[in-house]
């Protein structure tokens, strides 16, 4: 079994050029790291106990840094998790660039605010503090309303490649946000939605910060855990081919405007889910939550990481908003918060220069379903 | 009945007829070649027939069906696949997972089979990974299965588009300048490989500049100029057919 590993993480190197792989990558190893995270490499055991320790750390880590405004950062890092990792469907395995992913994080948060407090609560006086199920439909619901309106932004979109594709999405999640800011009767504008419940669980609360950090990790271990099944199954293979040849992806029988609307309404979902989260989560939604800057972070976020990797957008999304808290510690960054912004963008380019994949996109992952014994790896079939 | 036939099949882009009231046929079990100057009209003719571009006049029956316009991801599930001129793999996939991509339209995992990991969904996935490696080693690409496609040579990666067209389990296949950029022992092996895809009950229609290649396998030679059908027959006729040698070379004076 380690020979054909070996082998593997030689030819990782290929992406990178003849001398197999840049400094970066040679000394923190990272194209193994993850390619032994999604189970590309290495025993089962291996991938099991990295993705174990990172969960245990996810778990204990709240206890660790102790304080609430830490706590709410870790959750804020969860909830980009999410966002990253669902938009990185679209625009890592799909290869559609979206502007505009921050709109169907919108319509889920607007979604169960509306049901909530402008519907129930005001319209038909119903005690909301009674329907803490509906937090857990209304998860699912919003999901499934930003799928439905993924597909239809794609519908219209799907002849389109590249820099019109990217203006359309634009101009999709402007719509949304001048919707949420003006139709005051709906959404009450620029006064926001406030009074939206803390999730529970029946009389359980799961308010307050560490609680609410839990669930956003389960959300974020879910999701992660989908995606992946997803990736590594004829849908994955159908998008990445979509992604890397489309005429050729038609020819080979791929029905291309109805896996592009899936893989739309993919990301949607999960943008969908999070935004209901966010709502119950800052009790109040407000249109300043999804402004344009929101898809182009989460944009950031999956070019970070590294485009088409499952462990990617994670660790774009863990990497850069940390980091941004971390930098208003600095007295200097306080005098002048605009350096703030300065920083980020400056990250960002030196590590276009010297790692233009991404700091996870070093190497392709498997898109086939793991499976046990005899075909794990690939190479076991002769062996 | 043949297989594959066309009538007064027509395609125009603007001014330009590329492919003028073609007649064309192929029988069961049939390698049929289709040769011509630059231009006369060859890969438009498999365009129109995979879907790529509707016919602007003319039948296209495939099986007893009419599949005229029909979109190429309809044409290839009903049993047509090609490979193309200018190479179109999937250059950052491994050369097993290219291959998967062509039993794409023969399998049916659904994206919650596939979140859920139903047995069927297992089941399914396990039988793809055969039968792609299956396929990876009757082009003789065993042992590659791991390698991107875009790493692996040019002689490889034609070979990879057949296996890759084969898993989509077509009754015709096109092969668009197959054996273009091969040597001389690569061409000998893809003969080969050709005769050998023909005896497992496939059709094969094949675009080809290499006259050894023509030769050597047609069955049965139809050779388009400026769009139109100029002659048709075995590679014997077709070779001394003065209309053909007058396309190529040019008339005397």
């Amino acid at each position: 079994m380690s020979e054909p590993v070996e082998k593997n993480g030689m030819s990782g190197g290929a992406q990178n050029g003849p001398e197999g792989g840049n400094i970066l990558t040679k000394r923190v190893g990272l194209n193994r790291l993850s390619r032994i995270m999604v189970g590309d490499e290495g025993p089962p055991w291996a991938r099991y106990a990295v993705l174990g320790g990172i969960l245990a750390i996810a778990l204990v880590l709240p206890y660790v840094v102790g304080s609430d405004r830490w706590v709410t950062l870790l959750t804020i890092v969860l909830i980009y998790v999410v966002l990253s990792s669902g938009l990185n469907i679209v625009v890592g395995f799909t290869g559609l660039l979206d502007l505009g992913y921050a709109a169907f994080y919108a319509i889920g948060g607007y979604f169960t605010a509306i049901v909530f407090v402008q519907l129930l609560r005001n319209r038909y006086g119903v005690d909301i503090d009674g329907l803490w199920w509906l937090f857990w439909v209304n998860l699912l619901l919003g999901g499934l309303l930003a799928a439905v309106a993924g597909i239809l932004i794609g519908y219209p979109t799907l002849r389109l490649r590249g820099d019109y594709l990217a203006i359309m999405t634009l101009a999709f999640h402007e719509i949304i946000r001048i919707v949420s800011n003006n139709w005051v009767g709906l959404t009450r504008g620029p006064s926001g939605i406030s009074g939206v419940p803390s999730p529970e669980i029946g009389s359980f609360s799961l308010g307050g910060s560490f609680r609410l950090y839990y669930l956003a990790l389960g959300i974020a271990v879910v999701t992660l855990f989908l995606i992946g099944r997803l990736v590594r199954s004829r849908i994955g293979r159908a998008w990445t081919a979509i992604r890397e040849d489309e005429v050729a992806a038609e020819a080979m029988g791929i029905h291309t405007s109805r896996y592009k609307l899936l893989s739309y309404a993919s990301g949607a979902f999960f943008a969908g889910v999070m935004g209901v989260f966010l709502a119950h989560y800052l009790n109040f939604i407000h249109p300043s939550n999804f402004k344009l800057m929101e898809s182009f972070v989460i944009l950031c976020l999956v070019v970070l990481g590294g485009m088409g990797s499952l462990a990617g957008p994670v660790a774009g999304a863990v990497i850069w908003i940390s980091v941004q808290e971390w930098l208003r510690d600095f007295e200097f960054i306080q005098t002048h918060p605009e350096v703030r912004g300065m920083a980020m963008g400056a990250i960002l380019v030196l590590l276009m220069v010297f790692r233009p994949q991404g700091i996870f996109g070093g190497r392709h992952i498997s898109l086939q379903m793991r499976l046990r014994s005899r075909h794990r790896a690939g190479k076991g079939e002769e062996a | 009945m043949p297989v594959l036939e066309t009538k007064e099949l027509t395609r125009a882009f603007g001014g330009l007829v590329a492919v003028n009231g073609v007649d064309f046929h192929a029988d069961k079990n049939e390698i049929v070649g289709l040769i011509g100057p630059n231009g006369a009209g060859k890969t438009t003719l498999f365009n129109v027939v995979t879907g790529v571009y509707r016919p602007s006049s003319g039948a296209i029956t495939f099986m007893g069906r009419d599949i005229a316009g029909l979109p190429p991801h309809k044409v290839t599930s009903l049993g047509i696949a090609r490979t193309f001129q200018n190479i179109r793999l999937f250059p950052n996939m491994s050369a097993k997972e290219n291959v998967m991509v062509g039993q794409h339209c023969r399998t049916h995992t659904t994206a919650v089979g596939a979140m859920l990991h139903t047995p069927r969904a297992v089941r399914e996935e396990r039988e793809a990974i055969d039968s792609a490696l299956h396929f990876l080693d009757y082009v003789g690409l065993g042992g590659t299965e791991n390698e991107m496609a875009k790493n692996l040579p040019y002689g490889s990666q034609r070979r990879l588009e057949i296996a890759r067209a084969l898993a989509t389990k077509p009754e015709l296949l096109f092969l668009d300048e197959p054996a273009a950029g091969m040597n001389p022992q690569e061409t000998a092996v893809l003969m080969q490989l050709i005769r050998r895809i023909r005896d497992e009950n496939m059709t094969i229609i094949l675009i080809e500049h290499d006259m050894k290649v023509v030769m050597g396998v047609c069955d049965r030679v139809v050779v388009l100029d400026h769009g139109e059908k100029i002659s048709e027959g075995s590679p014997d006729h077709v070779r001394s057919d003065p209309k053909v040698i007058e396309a190529y070379l040019g008339r005397s004076t």
